[in-house]
């Protein structure tokens, strides 16, 4: 907020960096402690009345007709350009909040040397090796600056975060083994639709049919055709189905929490 | 002499059923094991096979081709390195074509993760075909995923203000790519194209094409392909990659055999060995219950 104020354009990366993070601290302490200056059987009403009237800019802003000749209403530019901002700005301290509650918790975990701690050191020494060799890549463009952190990019983030996804292969082959049992009438059409998506979505399927025309009647039983109309036509129909129940459970969960009905865990705790 | 012929007779069906009946009981481990092997020997081998390519990925690259040059298209980033098999292909293909038929493109990441990978893929490809950052092609850098619809609403109003500055931290305004830039509203962009493991295409349609009817593109890992398939059918969407073989299929229309081809093999060995693994289990289980009402 203030960063633009304070930090000249053209000044180095860490030095906006760390106005962003003065920023950050400023703000926040400064809408905690208004916070905890309003007495605390009033605070769920300002958490809710502030709810309500930042879900209403877009309810009104959406329903106001706009000005034909700009395609605007009075609230448009307040919606689409200052919310904006703001949503930007919130959704950065929930991620220093999240930053902050992470830290805490392992750094407890270390603390008491709690089961598992090793893992918690092994957060923090991932946590602050990356954070550094970014603030350091920040810092200049020296080579071993950026070396150091696509090393660790690439060796501490990308490579385990795909090895960990990759490993679901294993268990989607063991899960459908011992799924698709031919136990009723339904089970077995099923499984049929399942050979035949699985057939058509990868090269060897599409080569079991490729001697059939690509034009004309026969084509509709090539392996990629069959697939797309599985696709597109039943599995469709049950999508929009499913779609529309979804969609009307939002409708009532985003009514709840605009209008702050929800009750439950979070909701009914003091503030 | 008829009754001791007919007792072996059974007990010979019976020692094949019983036999059979193993093949429902298979020891997970073999499974991950052969798994492994199937992937891994059409990768180190390269096992080619022919791609042909459907007419939803044809969609896809037909828009990009229609798009006139002085648009820019920008590509959305929402995936990180769990789907990077998967979305860093699809992510490369549309890279290669924008950039071998002199297109202007933006890539915007709402995945810290995917912002730099899709960076480092543009970087790698921009280098290979002789073109400039910031005059080619641009990188807005990463915004939240919370503020995901805010930013697209912004970016049909005004992409300047909103993107402010490149994942360099430069104003995006000093880029010779960024000038008569103006908006979505404008007609500046002439394809979005959106890279993704989850499910924020309804975003992009509800808020960019609901509004000012921007073309799009959907490239969706192959397990959320499904949900591409309606507003592919309503027209709200001009064509989908679906997962490694949407991409190995655009590789096919560039004339390319890059990863995605390579791992086309891979995917469909592994899919042949769960179909076999399946059948041999739903053998066993017919084995078992045809013993059980003999017996």
């Amino acid at each position: 907020m203030f960063t633009h104020w304070i930090v000249k354009p053209g000044a180095p990366q860490y030095i906006w960096a760390l106005a962003v993070l003065g920023d950050f601290l400023i703000m926040g302490g400064a809408l905690f402690f208004l916070l905890r200056m309003v007495p605390s059987r009033f605070r769920k009403t300002l958490v809710a009345a502030v709810t309500f009237l930042a879900g209403l800019i877009y309810s009104v802003e959406f329903f106001v007709p706009p000005d034909p000749a700009t395609g605007e209403n009075f609230l448009t530019s307040f919606a689409q350009k200052t919310v904006t901002d703001v949503v930007l700005v919130l959704s950065t301290f929930a991620l220093g909040l999240g930053i902050y509650s992470l830290l805490r918790f392992h750094g407890r975990n270390l603390a008491r040397r709690r089961a598992g701690w090793h893992n918690s050191l092994a957060l923090y020494f991932a946590f602050f090796a990356m954070l550094l060799s970014g603030f350091w890549t920040m810092m200049g463009k020296s080579p071993a600056a950026s070396n150091t952190y696509d090393m660790l990019f690439r060796g501490l983030v990308a490579a385990p975060g795909a090895t960990m996804f990759s490993i679901i292969a294993f268990y989607i082959v063991s899960a459908a083994y011992r799924a698709f049992r031919i136990r009723s009438g339904e089970a077995t059409l099923m499984l049929a639709a399942a050979f035949v998506v699985m057939l058509g979505s990868v090269p060897i399927g599409e080569y079991l049919t490729s001697g059939l025309p690509t034009t004309g009647f026969l084509s509709n039983f090539r392996m990629e055709n069959v697939n797309l109309w599985i696709l597109k036509e039943p599995n469709m129909a049950a999508w929009r189905g499913i779609s529309f129940g979804v969609e009307i459970g939002a409708l009532a969960m985003a009514l709840r929490t605009w209008l702050s009905l929800e009750r439950g865990s979070f909701f009914e705790r003091e503030l | 002499m008829e009754t001791e012929n007919r007792s072996r007779e059974l007990t010979t069906t019976d020692r094949i059923l019983r036999a059979f009946e193993r093949l429902q009981h298979i020891d997970r481990r073999v499974m991950y094991a052969l798994l492994a092997v199937v992937v891994a020997v059409p990768l180190i081998w390269n096992f080619k096979q022919p791609v042909v390519v459907t007419w939803p990925v044809q969609g896809a690259y037909d828009t990009i081709e229609k798009m006139p040059a002085d648009k820019l298209a920008i590509i959305d980033i929402v995936w990180d390195s769990g789907t990077v098999a998967e979305s860093r292909p699809q992510t490369e293909a549309l890279i290669r074509h924008l950039m071998l038929r002199n297109k202007k493109f933006a890539i915007v990441a709402f995945m810290p993760q995917g912002n730099k990978l899709a960076y480092d893929s543009a970087k790698r490809i921009g280098s290979e075909l002789g073109k400039e950052y910031g005059k080619d092609w641009i990188h807005w850098g990463y915004r939240p995923g919370g503020a995901m619809i805010q930013f697209m609403m912004g970016l049909g109003r005004d992409i300047p203000g909103t993107v402010k500055s490149d994942i360099e931290g430069k104003p995006v305004t000093s880029y010779p790519i960024m000038k008569g830039i103006k908006s979505i509203k404008n007609g500046d962009v002439g394809v979005i194209a959106e890279v993704t493991p989850s499910g924020t295409l309804d975003y992009w349609i509800a808020y960019v094409y609901g509004s000012y009817r921007t073309p799009l593109i959907y490239c969706p890992t192959a397990v959320m392909a499904p949900e591409g398939y309606n507003p592919l059918d309503a027209g709200q969407i001009k064509g989908m990659l679906t997962g490694m073989k949407g991409a190995a299929e655009y590789e096919s229309l560039l004339g390319r055999q890059d990863f995605a081809t390579r791992a086309a093999g891979a995917l469909s060995t592994s899919h042949l060995l769960i179909i076999v693994l399946i059948i041999a289990g739903n053998i066993g289980y017919i084995s078992s219950r045809r013993r059980r009402s003999e017996s």
